[in-house]
């Protein structure tokens, strides 16, 4: 039967499980608009404050379930406007799919109104992108997306359509949810090899990324450090690959990460990579990075093997299956030795962990809120210092419950994400910001509103770019060049402008006091925390340092 | 730093010459000469690279270009 473009496309984005959209209206897209005003019984539509909140949305979403998170954008604007959320999804390995609208066919190349070349704008941060053409191609084009950006190494997908292709009729026949590309397998010599060097390790260790989640290897990362007697560390993007009530998780590692975790990492004779791509921000100096330790990596993307760090032993396969093999081919080992090391590096950390100042205290603001909640309640975060201390603080327990802009470091991510993760999950869920990236986005506290959603945003508010701050305090001669914000603004009578809750607070009791009104509460809640604009984050690994050269306090 | 030839067959498409290029662009590797021509496949194009680099630089434009879905293989 033939039915027009716009309801071939939501029909497609149905018939691929698609349950839920982000988006903004606009004039390329009427026609899709009025075909999920249609179908919206079948289709739920949630429209954003602006169209960067909406592909944030989409990324928490897909965070948050593993799905395929779907933004809709107008032509010109609207479209520039999903840049930043494909970037953030794209560094951060996130199926996406995005749809714009574009003028029709015949005015493209004639610098319309609203025209703007969104293919080639996204192609550096997309992992492909299409133009329809023709509405006869329109379904099997989307029906490509859906499959390239669920397959392998995750990432987002644009599908740009004109609007005379969303006007015009076609056959439109259902086919059910595309599958993914077969995922490559490691070779089995390269598991043997692998196998072989764990035997022969004393001081093995774990590194894990976001591609242990992305692959649903959660159990085999368990039973692997389990059966080979290791420690685990992770990058953010892995955070919750492993429970923090697990005994051999020693937390993230990096620039700020948990000296532990970055200690044993260093003193490792074997470390072992899963799903993890080597940043600078994880590694410090690569010159310097895990010297006494021969490196495996286990990634599905060939192309990481090799780029940052010169690895021993490359393994391109699905990380879950080569897991699977790695544990049937390992000898069960102990390593209380190792171990020991590894408390003595605990004592040390214990002794010389740095003292947070202020009344209310940044840990203790995440250790309050953290009490509230339970382990599937889903964590955003924004981008700077509270991000850090965050990573640091909170108690991570179930896979997928924490969205935060690694690879970019997206400021002005955090309401986007939490949004989608609060409609993904119906969970309440708690966005922890700064009152700079809060500044960024805070627009979408409409967004948090008019769906009614229990979203707790709780504001580390130092009155500064925190994070900025702190470098340019440690490297810059204290020039505190444009960090200092002087604003005004009362976040708790915003948030009340808003139609959300608000409570400003300076006390641990007074954020208790307000958690305990925010768990009641069914729609969103802020509560601005006032915090000393002198607050570190500690340990701190320097750009291009290493491990020798952590400041601890 | 070493010669590097590549051959590729590429769909047929338009932006599809854009986003190679461009890959090439975004990780520092300078395309020294480029030659595309049709095949008898309408749908295919060949596509010569010559660029020059270390051994990272060859794995990497490897690596990289075969991860490009409009790229059909490379030799």
């Amino acid at each position: 039967m033939k039915i027009t473009g716009s309801d071939i496309l939501v029909e497609t984005l149905i018939e691929q499980g698609t349950e839920v959209v982000f988006g903004y209206p606009g004039g390329q897209v009427l026609n899709i608009y009025d075909s999920l005003y249609l179908k919206s019984d079948r289709i739920k539509h949630i429209i954003t404050a602006h169209e960067q909140g909406a592909a944030h949305a989409a990324d928490g979403y897909a965070r948050a379930t593993g799905k395929v998170g779907v933004v809709i954008a107008t032509s010109g604007p609207g479209a520039t406007n999903l840049v930043t959320g494909l970037a953030t999804a794209m560094l951060d390995s996130v199926p996406m799919v995005a749809i714009t609208g574009n003028v029709p066919c015949n005015l493209l190349g004639r610098d319309s109104f609203q025209e703007v070349d969104i293919v080639g704008i996204t192609i550096p941060v997309t992992k492909h992108n299409f133009m329809v053409t023709k509405t006869e191609d329109l379904a099997d084009t989307v029906r490509q997306a859906f499959k390239i950006a669920k397959s392998g190494r995750p990432g987002p997908v644009l599908v740009d359509i004109p609007k005379d292709v969303q006007i015009k009729m076609a056959d439109y026949e259902p086919v059910p949810v595309v599958a993914p590309f077969p995922m490559p397998k490691a070779e089995e010599e390269l598991i043997e090899k692998a196998a072989e060097m764990i035997a022969e390790s004393k001081k093995p260790y774990i590194y894990c990324g976001g591609g242990v989640i992305a692959a649903g290897a959660e159990a085999e990362l368990a039973a692997l450090s389990e059966k080979i007697d290791t420690p685990v560390g992770c990058s953010i993007m892995g955070m919750t690959a492993m429970p923090n009530s697990n005994p051999r998780k020693l937390g993230m590692t990096g620039m700020h990460g948990h000296y532990v975790a970055s200690k044993a990492k260093n003193d490792a004779d074997l470390v072992i990579t899963l799903g993890a791509r080597f940043s600078d921000r994880a590694t410090g100096n690569v010159g310097k990075f895990c010297k006494g330790a021969k490196l495996i990596h286990i990634d599905i993307d060939a192309a990481e093997l090799g780029k940052n760090v010169t690895v021993d032993l490359g393994i391109r396969g699905d990380v879950k299956d080569a897991l699977t093999r790695i544990i049937a081919k390992v000898a069960e080992k102990q390593n209380p030795e190792w171990w020991a090391d590894i408390a003595k590096i605990k004592e040390f950390v214990a002794q010389n962990e740095a003292k947070q100042i202020g009344s209310l205290t940044p840990y203790d603001v995440i250790e309050t809120v953290n009490s509230y909640m339970a382990p599937e309640n889903p964590v955003a975060t924004d981008v700077g210092q509270h991000q850090m201390w965050t990573a640091q603080k909170y108690d991570f327990e179930k896979s997928r419950t924490f969205m935060t802009s690694g690879g970019l470091g997206t400021m002005g991510y955090g309401m986007g994400g939490a949004i989608g993760a609060c409609v993904a999950t119906g969970k309440r869920t708690v966005l922890f910001t700064g009152d700079g990236s809060f500044g960024m986005n805070l627009n979408e506290m409409m967004t948090a509103v008019s769906q009614k959603l229990p979203l707790i945003v709780v504001i580390l508010n130092n009155g500064v770019l925190g994070m900025v701050r702190q470098w340019q305090a440690a490297f810059y001669n204290h020039h505190f060049s444009e960090t200092t914000l002087n604003r005004k603004v009362d976040f708790a009578a915003l948030a009340r402008a808003f139609g959300a809750s608000g409570f400003s607070v300076a006390s641990v009791d007074e954020l208790n006091m307000a958690m305990k009104m925010a768990m009641k509460n069914e729609g969103p809640v802020l509560i601005d925390c006032a915090i000393d604009m002198d607050e570190r984050v500690l340990p701190m690994i320097p750009p291009g340092g290493a491990i020798e050269n952590m400041i601890l306090s | 730093m070493e010669k590097i030839q590549l051959h590729l067959s590429v769909v047929n498409r338009f932006g599809v010459l854009v986003r190679i290029s461009e890959l090439f662009a975004r990780r520092g590797f300078n395309i020294s000469s480029l030659e595309v021509h049709e095949t008898e496949d309408p749908m295919v194009s060949d596509m010569t690279i010559v660029a020059y680099g270390d051994d990272y630089a060859h794995t990497q434009m490897l690596r990289q270009l075969g991860k490009l879905h409009d790229v059909i293989s490379i030799d």
